[in-house]
């Protein structure tokens, strides 16, 4: 259903953790600006812990629950995410995606 | 599929995964304004923002999400000089100005504190007495010196939960 365009500035790659917040899609990675991003993508790729994802710093009380492999697609307009685990780390990665338009 | 009206005041489920097979969840802003989605104590600033017409999908959903709408600050604005938190009765945010601005926020008013922080938090005027708005309910953080709050102005939308259940 989605698909990274995993050649862009857009993908990100991130190490989420306990305690505070970590940012998984930014808008101006590396300092440029995403012109006009949509339709974001992220995979939570670690094994054991569940990534809480939300806008600006996230809880584990505010964030939607990511669990291990699984996958959340944003289809309209992206804005920065962040993440935070309830305990230990787990690695997130992110981009733009080519999705169905389906409602 | 269920259409579920979302409020800037309280956070409602919009989806509640299913206790069979795997659970997946598709959801609709289907409303004129933006709603914000996560945990139980999701709010604007830290939920995940979903414009009107936008959609968000988990092919594996095993959490409960929650829904929150934007929301507009208005007048009556105060400024806290102390704020007292007991539990589980309520927070005395005792205000610049005493009576004066006080007597602006009405029973049963909601007002939103440190709006657009990831501090912010909603909260409903259950009196207000010598200078001071009570909230009917216990605030989460301690507001300190010279935080703001205001009334609220809420933006309901409307979520459709489609595709929900377990393949």
């Amino acid at each position: 259903m989605a698909i990274f365009d995993v050649g862009s500035l857009a993908y990100q790659t991130t190490t989420v953790v306990s305690g505070s917040a970590s940012t998984i899609f930014n808008l101006s990675p590396g300092g440029t600006a995403l012109t006009s991003p949509r339709d974001v993508t992220l995979i939570n790729q670690g094994t054991v812990n569940t990534a809480y994802v939300g806008g600006t710093a996230a809880t584990i009380y505010s964030g939607i629950p990511v669990g291990p492999g699984a996958q959340l697609t944003l289809q309209g307009t992206a804005l920065t995410m962040t993440a935070i685990t309830s305990t230990g780390t787990t690695t997130v990665i992110a981009g733009l995606a080519t999705v169905a338009s389906v409602v | 599929m269920v259409h579920t009206p979302v409020s800037a005041t309280i956070p409602t489920v919009v989806y509640t995964p299913s206790a069979y097979g795997t659970p997946h969840a598709f959801l609709y802003n289907e409303g004129s304004s933006p709603v914000y989605l996560g945990g139980s104590g999701v709010s604007t600033t830290q939920g995940l923002a979903l414009a009107p017409n936008d959609k968000i999908r988990l092919p594996y959903a095993g959490g409960t999400i929650w829904a929150v709408s934007g929301y507009q600050t208005t007048s009556p604005e105060g400024t806290v000089i102390t704020a007292t938190t007991t539990f589980p009765s309520g927070t005395i945010l005792t205000t610049a100005g005493g009576t004066t601005v006080t007597a602006l926020f009405t029973v049963g008013m909601w007002i939103a504190i440190e709006s657009g922080t990831p501090r912010q938090e909603v909260a409903q005027v259950l009196a207000t007495n010598a200078g001071s708005v009570i909230t009917s309910a216990p605030l989460q953080y301690a507001h300190g010196t010279a935080t703001t709050f205001w009334q609220l102005t809420a933006q309901p939308s409307l979520v459709k939960s489609s595709d929900v259940g377990a393949t």
